[in-house]
């Protein structure tokens, strides 16, 4: 699973890093998340799919295994 | 009374968001004109426009270009001097807002959870063996307002005087002006004092401080935005988050079954927070200023008109919300508006869902069984914050937790 949270978009809501603690860092001078490329596997793929649902800026991108880019 | 005609010139009704009508019938009267029009002109106070429909109010909420955050925005006017950052627009409303973001941040919630809970559990003590409380003025208002003036290096324990300034600047502003200005007054010449005290005996590691050493495009703030930054702290701590809680506990009284639902399975606080946020949202809705003239959702807006966004209303939207009414505590996706979105996103927002859940889980833990005993009084005004003023509860008497302090 490959995951990506648009810059532009996040503001900071932080509800990704609650659900998926392990996937996300949180840049608290930039208000917003990044994907923790490491932390990634340490979540299980329905936690990473809810914090993706959950977005209220709709900032979290997956792409599955065998998607094309 | 409020009347729409959409035949003659566009949607258009006399709604006025402050009136008593509106706060005995915010919900119903969402319903009632969201999905007609989602973009609905009001005659009231010389004319605005209230935001009803999610996707307008997404849309208006995370364009901070076309819906700037001017200080006119506001309907009617609250403060005379801009509050930081609300009313700043990008960019350089982002330079303002990093002087705080570390201190609001979700690790900073976190480290504080156990504090927030400690203050729960003494504020509880002091009436628990009592069997009776009025807990809205006896923990969900001291708790955010002890939190926030301890964050500004305040003395909490004049939290009364300091709660009575905020609500009456709030709730007083369209019934009872001078009152309401009072407050402010008070406001701004003890925020004042707190400013000269740092200024005299040196800063602390208090936001106060912080503020007042911090710069902006290479200057530091003026006094009226030191005072306006801390201000709007003052706002956001000591009103919303007691909304919430207050909200929340009269439906967790309403709903037995609900109720026992969250004592049973405490791990749905998460997912509960969040449908709580949505179905009893405390800020009703914020407002903006439309820049330049624009078609927006079917209406033409013109550069100049103020714009209430109701996330109330956009979090009830049937549109994107299964039976919206509801509350369902396991409820996923959740994407209310609660917070806003966009750049003015709630500062206080990781604070808000901790000092939410702590007072929840401490009520639901030492007087599972309350029940509201006595009037429910609403603060007149809901146009800004729907809350609960005064919660008369009754429970089954239990022990203090912690030694009496005298």
């Amino acid at each position: 699973m490959r995951v990506k949270v648009d810059p532009e978009r996040c503001r900071g809501h932080a509800r990704c890093l609650t659900l998926a603690p392990n996937a996300f860092e949180f840049l608290d001078l930039e208000d917003r998340v990044t994907v923790s490329e490491g932390g990634i596997a340490l979540e299980d793929d329905e936690s990473i799919r809810r914090a993706e649902q959950e977005c209220p800026e709709r900032a979290i991108t997956i792409y599955d295994q065998g998607d094309v880019r | 009374m409020t009347t729409i005609d959409s035949e003659t010139e566009g949607a258009s009704t006399d709604l006025d968001h402050h009136s008593e009508y509106f706060r005995e019938n915010n919900y119903a009267i969402y319903s009632e004109f969201r999905e007609r029009c989602p973009v609905l002109h009001s005659t009231a106070w010389d004319g605005f426009w209230l935001f009803l429909g999610y996707d307008a109010i997404v849309d208006a909420a995370q364009d901070a270009e076309l819906f700037g955050s001017g200080v006119d925005k506001a309907v009617p006017p609250l403060s005379p001097d801009p509050l930081i950052p609300i009313d700043i627009d990008p960019p350089l409303h982002g330079a303002y807002r990093r002087i705080v973001l570390p201190h609001f941040s979700p690790a900073a919630a976190k480290r504080w959870r156990p504090g927030i809970r400690q203050l729960a559990t003494e504020l509880v003590d002091d009436f628990i063996e009592s069997g009776r409380a009025d807990i809205v003025q006896q923990l969900t208002t001291p708790l955010p307002a002890r939190w926030i003036l301890q964050m500004l290096g305040l003395d909490d324990s004049r939290w009364p005087e300091w709660v009575h300034w905020i609500h009456s600047s709030i709730h007083d502003r369209t019934h009872d002006p001078e009152r309401a200005g009072e407050g402010v007054t008070n406001i701004y010449s003890s925020i004042m004092a707190a400013m000269e005290d740092r200024r005299t005996n040196g800063f602390g590691d208090d936001l106060i401080s912080i503020i007042l050493q911090a710069e902006v495009e290479g200057a530091p703030l003026t006094d009226e935005q030191v005072i306006g930054y801390v201000f709007l702290l003052m706002l956001g701590g000591m009103d919303t988050t007691s909304g919430l809680t207050g909200n929340a506990l009269v439906r967790l009284h309403n709903d037995p079954a609900l109720r026992q639902q969250l004592i049973d399975d405490p791990a749905l606080l998460d997912t509960a927070t969040e449908e709580f946020l949505r179905h009893d949202t405390p800020t009703q809705g914020l407002y903006r200023i439309v820049k330049r003239d624009c078609e927006f959702h079917g209406q033409q807006l013109s550069a100049g008109d103020r714009v209430t966004l109701m996330f109330a209303s956009g979090n009830r939207d049937p549109k994107v919300f299964d039976q919206p009414e509801e509350i369902d505590l396991t409820r996923s996706p959740n994407r209310h508006l609660a917070f806003s979105l966009g750049p003015h996103r709630c500062l206080g927002s990781n604070f808000a869902r901790v000092m939410f859940q702590e007072m929840i889980s401490e009520v639901l833990e030492r007087i599972p069984d309350f029940a509201i005993d006595g009037e429910v009084v609403r603060f007149e005004d809901a146009g800004d914050v729907y809350a609960v003023r005064h919660l008369p509860i009754r429970f089954t008497p239990g022990p203090r937790l912690e030694p009496s302090s005298g």
